[in-house]
């Protein structure tokens, strides 16, 4: 499965944005990088559905002008007004002609969800590779109001449950794209939660 | 950091090192970039010594102090291997930065019982020929004279000017100085190193094959403009157990990563 990110020219904070091109033009979140539009048109025409992890500023700033550009679906787990489709935990949605199960993972934020393929996982903020704080499994910030890391980490434990020993491509919201075993990538991350000390020393 | 060392190789050749770390650490061996030397070791000074961890990076000939000529692949793993042998050291990680990347795989390929596992950061392909400074290797005839150009223009306008060359991101003073030091001690000599690769790398050339029992990572910068991400992954995709790919300039890969490079051993 193809998978491109295009928010690499992004000279501001943003989330990543993965373009999935074929057979379904298909973006994992929206990012909040101006100029993402031109971005996406270097490789695809137009942009049928929009899958996203959660709701912060930095995975939707810049839903509006996707939507005004393509008209996409919009997929998301909490009602707003531009979604088109909800979607809830165990539910199936396709990204590049595969199977994906929807993953409800609270704490990093109310409505996240991540995207988990046989091969390939989408996790938004819930875990990624590498950030300010890890490198190898990190995980997202709980400490401003909403969030919580006791839910986060039963939210990392869920995935794990579900999660098959063959993924090998992690697509995160934030930092490197990682292919290897990714399920030791989310262990770490686990580990790392379950210390329970602040992810960052000033939080 | 201590000073550079020496050992005097089989054929009489100089081979100049740096170590960093306590000696009794697990080691590593790594392979500076093209055109680089040992002093790039300094990178993991504070990360080494405080994970107890040896850092070992050898000047490769017509670097520094390492008598010259280029050698090719083999006969630098060769060259390792001897200095291996002289400290004592029975198995090692070996890491290999830009142009130190293929010289990385050759020492894996030759000795692949030693090795514990192989990282390349940023590594040169084939496909990428001219390696880092590819608009300068193009003519490979005038690269002593630019990089002398080089070497003089850093002492004029500061150590930030190679920094520049490779990152776009900021470095602090003392880490564009730690760079600049590895870039003009590499060509402190002869620059018969820094044109020597050039050219091998502008030739036609393969990178050695190591046996699937060494595990093989890869880390390498989706923004990185000296030596671009795709050909490295087309090249490398199939045989890396683990590939990162940050969102990250050539040097900058290297300056993010070197943390976690000793803390991942």
């Amino acid at each position: 499965m193809e998978v491109r990110n295009v928010t690499d020219t992004a000279e501001t904070f943003t989330s990543n944005v993965y373009l999935v091109p074929e057979p379904v033009p298909t973006l994992i979140d929206a990012g909040a990088m101006s100029g993402v539009v031109d971005a996406i048109t270097d490789s695809v025409s137009t942009i049928d559905r929009v899958l996203l992890t959660h709701q912060h500023g930095d995975h939707i700033g810049e839903l509006d002008a996707i939507v005004s550009a393509f008209d996409p679906e919009i997929y998301a787990y909490d009602a707003f007004d531009a979604r088109t489709n909800e979607i809830k935990d165990g539910d199936l949605v396709s990204i590049g002609g595969e199977p994906f199960e929807v993953v409800y993972t609270p704490g990093h934020a109310g409505d996240h969800v991540c995207y988990l393929g046989a091969d390939v996982l989408f996790s938004g903020d819930v875990v990624v590779h590498d950030d300010g704080a890890f490198e190898g499994g990190s995980f997202g910030r709980t400490d401003l109001a909403g969030q919580s890391r006791e839910r986060l980490i039963e939210s990392i434990e869920t995935l794990l449950d579900r999660m098959g020993s063959d993924v090998s491509e992690l697509y995160a919201g934030h930092g490197s794209t990682f292919t290897g075993e990714v399920r030791q990538i989310v262990e770490t991350a686990l580990e790392r939660a379950k210390r329970r000390e602040p992810k960052y020393p000033e939080q | 950091m201590s000073a550079t060392e020496t050992i005097e190789l089989a054929d009489g050749r100089q081979l100049e090192f740096s170590s960093i770390g306590p000696e009794s650490g697990e080691t590593v061996v790594f392979c500076h970039g093209t055109p680089g030397s040992c002093l790039l070791g300094r990178l993991f000074e504070e990360s080494a010594t405080a994970a107890g961890v040896r850092v070992l990076t050898p000047s490769r000939p017509g670097y520094g102090r390492s008598t010259p000529p280029t050698s090719g692949f083999e006969s630098w793993a060769a060259d390792c291997v001897q200095l291996l042998d002289a400290l004592s050291i029975d198995r090692t990680t070996v890491w290999g930065f830009s142009g130190g990347g293929p010289f990385a795989l050759a020492l894996a390929a030759t000795v692949p019982e030693r090795i514990q596992r192989v990282e390349l950061i940023a590594p040169v392909v084939p496909e990428t020929s001219g390696g880092p400074f590819e608009s300068l290797s193009r003519v490979p005839l005038l690269l002593g004279a630019v990089l002398r150009l080089v070497d003089w223009s850093t002492r004029i306008r500061g150590p930030e000017m190679i920094t520049g060359q490779l990152t776009n991101t900021s470095v602090s003073p003392a880490l564009a100085e730690s760079v600049a030091a590895d870039f003009y001690h590499a060509i402190s000599e002869t620059t018969a190193g820094a044109i020597g690769e050039s050219q091998l790398f502008g030739d036609e050339w393969a990178l050695p094959t190591v046996p699937e029992s060494v595990p093989l990572e890869l880390t390498h910068g989706r923004a990185d403009s000296n030596v671009r991400i795709e050909p490295v992954l087309e090249t490398l995709s199939d045989r890396c157990d683990r590939i990162t790919t940050p969102k990250n300039d050539h040097l900058g890969t290297l300056l993010t990563r070197r943390n976690s490079l000793v803390s991942g051993l």
